[in-house]
């Protein structure tokens, strides 16, 4: 395996004067992860690694949307045809989807299998980085730091698990489910029981699939250093500094991704299971009040 | 003077890690709880260790990288076995997969239930060339070798055989349909894994004929005490199994008159699970003990047992099994053999609900006899048949319901089949067993596949269990297989396949 890439850092100080005093640094990074050489791949439930491309690539099924004409869900298989889960009673199982005559659902095809799955994403950050900004004003001081990255994608299997079809625990979005004819929608009908072949589960699944990139406001601190001179008359030279500070770490975030965070990994230890989001914990956001007294 | 400073720990860092890779060369890294391959088999103890490992194997694999679920035998065979089949109903997200059948070579269930199995198969090659290895050095006797090889022989052929009734055809449609690799040497070092590669799928005639030969060198050899080890009855009831399967009757009438007089239906039918581990009925089950279970995402009691009793009830008897009009109102299997509550009716076979600690039972008695009844009345011995239906019946029955007649049955070696096939359903519900019959009926064309079932997560009710009540009216079915569809197999798992380029070429049809 194979990790290239370049790091930038600028560091400045873009106003200094008596009074007020602004540094700023920023930096990013490229990274390109190539595996070179394996036995065999190394296939897990959403990811896959193999030689040619980067470590744990998401690895599952190719969505291709909701019939309108019936609500079933429509997927790609290798050879790019077209196959639906009739969701009819009595009448269920993979059918021909033909996008001239989405009505029809005569022809009986066998279902999803292996030759069907196909490399859904790199999950590995291509690009990152983060950038700080300290202000001094005064007794004040400030900071405020920014972290980015992006370029890689991530499966939302939690989303695929809110958009159960049992009708409970579900995300909003269910409320999309098709419903009538003509409609175009990206969330099948319900259909009690067959949430299996509903979202082909099993494997990761394209429907899924989002961007991970984002901009984080990682962390914002403001200060202020209690005078010297008060110190020294208030308590006769027994305390040298003193600073109140208010502190919030994980404040906002900027991102397209629908979970609860594009950090989250759900496999953290295991790095050729990356970029997967199933259930994981959020982190936290942290607020913090303090005074450092200095004796 | 700050620069000597720096210097001066620079040269103290060199100097400890000369004498750190100097000790190396001295220390025995081995921790002491690793017994190296060349001492493995050095003395009796640890060869029973080994041997019991193998029945760990069996208990508890593998499943997604962890030890849990009783994958292959330790609860998954009877959980996959019921999916599969449908006389049971799957009432959560749990066992969805099997139960509609969608899996994919990806889905986890099939997946793991394959790579668990041929885990224990290695494992039990590696334990079958140690024995040879101890007996040669003197370290056990040639009865304790025998009884050992006995063991591990019928654990490798139960194993293949498993595996080939849920991805292989059935030998009743086509004998010579692809099999599965036998693996019969182990792989314990890497360069082992290419010579290992090469065994292809073969035929299920190839199978069978693996799969006889080992049993019956284990009938001869010995084995453990039933029924939590395997002895040469456990050999002799699969042999049983296996013939009826290839359907030489005769063969599975000699079967069950080796075990007569060995072992006995019990009084009433709930004695082999109330008394798991001492009947005259169980002929194997694999334990499992408090400290080793499958866990609460596995266990028999967890994923079957009634909620008010601290099961999780993910699985239900389908209110189609209850309503059978063939299953007596008073028979004792629905009194003492399952419990109710609000939501529906479970089996209580399995009762651990704390310790999940229920064995689970391969082969009992039972079987053997049915698998005799259904042979007789193949052959037309119809009054022998019927009197082994009736013994398994009878037992259920209070006194004033009289034994099955020839006329009552329908007077004929068919209607005697069938009411065999319908008594298989009732005392081996919740067992796993129905998922074989309907393999090997399906490829005589008895049957036209899985047939339909309750619909997944549909019954969230007792009253769906009243025959008479809107609920049970409208429940309709799903979830049918026609034997002809390829869904009727399960696929050879991607791990498998992205690895073995000689199975990547033999995978199932559609998969």
């Amino acid at each position: 395996m194979v990790n290239q890439g370049i790091e930038l850092t600028v560091r400045a100080d873009v106003i200094r004067n008596a009074r007020f005093s602004w540094t700023t640094d920023f930096n990013f990074t490229w990274l390109r992860n190539e595996v070179t050489a394996l036995v065999d791949p190394i296939v897990s439930a959403f990811n896959i690694t193999e030689v040619g491309g980067p470590i744990a690539q998401l690895y599952g099924f190719q969505w291709a949307g909701v019939n309108p004409a019936n609500g079933n869900p429509i997927y790609m298989r290798g050879d790019e045809s077209l196959i639906q889960f009739n969701l009819q009673q009595g009448n269920t199982g993979w059918r021909v989807f033909d996008p001239n005559n989405p009505a029809d659902i005569s022809q009986a095809t066998g279902g999803l299998g292996g030759n069907d799955l196909m490399n859904l994403g790199n999950t590995l950050p291509t690009w990152q980085g983060g950038w700080s900004n300290n202000f001094t004003y005064g007794n004040f001081d400030a900071e405020i730091f920014f972290r980015y990255s992006g370029g890689n994608f991530i499966m939302n299997e939690t989303m695929r698990g809110q958009l159960g079809m049992g009708f409970s625990n579900n995300n909003a979005l269910i409320l999309d489910r098709w419903t009538e004819s003509g409609q175009v929608t990206d969330v099948p009908r319900l259909f009690a029981g067959q949430d299996a072949n509903i979202w082909a589960t099993g494997a990761a699944n394209s429907r899924f699939v989002e961007r991970g990139d984002f901009l984080r406001v990682q962390n914002i601190v403001v200060g202020y250093r209690v005078p010297t001179a008060f110190l020294d008359n208030t308590f006769n030279g027994n305390v040298r500094s003193a600073r109140f500070f208010a502190q919030v770490q994980n404040p906002f975030i900027l991102t397209a991704y629908t979970g609860l965070d594009p950090e989250l990994n759900t496999f953290p230890g295991n790095q050729l299971q990356f970029g997967v989001d199933f259930n994981a914990a959020p982190i936290i956001r942290t607020w913090s009040l303090g005074l450092n007294v200095g004796f | 003077m700050k620069r000597t400073k720096f210097n001066s720990i620079g040269l103290s860092l060199l100097v400890a890690t000369g004498l750190t890779i100097g000790a190396c060369d001295v220390t025995d890294q081995t921790p002491v709880t690793l017994v190296p391959e060349e001492e493995a088999f050095a003395d009796p103890a640890r060869v029973l260790g080994n041997v019991l490992g193998v029945y760990d194997a069996a208990q508890r694999g593998f499943f997604l990288g962890a030890i849990q679920r009783g994958y292959p035998f330790g609860a998954a065979s009877i959980q996959q076995g019921d999916m599969r089949a449908g006389d049971m109903y799957n009432d959560q997200l749990f066992y969805e997969i099997t139960y509609i059948g969608a899996h994919t070579p990806a889905t986890a269930n099939n997946a793991e239930f394959w790579s668990s199995i041929y885990r224990l198969i290695n494992r039990a090659n590696v334990v079958l060339a140690g024995l040879d290895q101890a007996l040669e050095n003197g370290v056990i006797t040639q009865e304790a070798f025998n009884g050992f090889r006995g063991e591990m022989l019928t654990i490798r052929a139960h194993a293949h055989f498993e595996l080939l009734l849920h991805v292989s055809r059935p030998y009743s449609s086509n004998p010579q349909a692809m099999g599965i690799p036998y693996r019969d040497f182990a792989v314990n070092v890497v360069n082992l894994v290419d010579e290992a590669i090469q065994v292809d799928r073969g035929t299920v005639a190839g199978v069978y004929e693996r799969v006889l030969e080992d049993l019956n060198e284990a009938e001869q050899l010995g084995g453990g005490p039933a029924p939590l080890r395997v002895s040469p009855a456990a050999a002799i009831a699969l042999k049983s199994r296996v013939f009826l399967h290839k359907e030489e009757w005769a063969s599975v009438i000699e079967e069950y008159e080796k075990l007569q007089g060995q072992f006995s239906l019990t009084p009433t039918p709930e004695v082999p699970f109330t008394s798991p581990r001492q009947n005259t009925e169980s002929i194997f089950s694999y334990n499992n003990t408090p400290e080793s279970n499958p866990g609460v995402n596995g266990a028999l009691a967890a994923m079957y047992g009634n909620p008010q009793l601290g099961g999780r009830g993910l699985v239900k008897i389908s209110p189609f099994s209850w309503n059978w009009d063939f299953w007596h109102p008073e028979d004792s299997r629905r009194s003492e053999l399952t419990t109710q509550d609000a939501a529906g009716i479970y089996t209580a076979k399995y009762t651990g609900y704390i310790d999940r600690d229920d064995p689970a039972p391969m082969f009992r008695y039972a079987e053997v006899v049915l698998n005799a009844a259904e042979a007789h009345a193949r052959l037309g011995n119809l009054n022998e048949a019927l009197e082994l239906l009736n013994s398994v019946r009878d037992r259920a029955l209070p006194a004033s319901v009289p034994s099955y007649t020839l006329a009552a049955v329908g007077g004929d070696a068919m209607g005697l089949l069938d009411h065999i096939w319908k008594e298989r359903r009732i005392e081996f519900l919740a067992e796993g067993i129905r998922w074989y019959d309907i393999h090997r009926l399906s490829g005589r064309g008895d049957l036209d596949g899985i047939p339909p079932k309750a619909p997944s997560r549909a019954v969230t009710s007792i009253a769906f269990y009243d025959p008479n009540s809107e609920e049970f009216q409208n429940l309709g079915t799903d979830h049918a297989l026609p034997f002809t569809s390829d869904s009727f197999l399960w696929p050879i798992p991607l791990q498998e396949v992205a690895n073995n380029p000689v199975l990547a070429a033999q995978q199932n049809p559609g998969f």
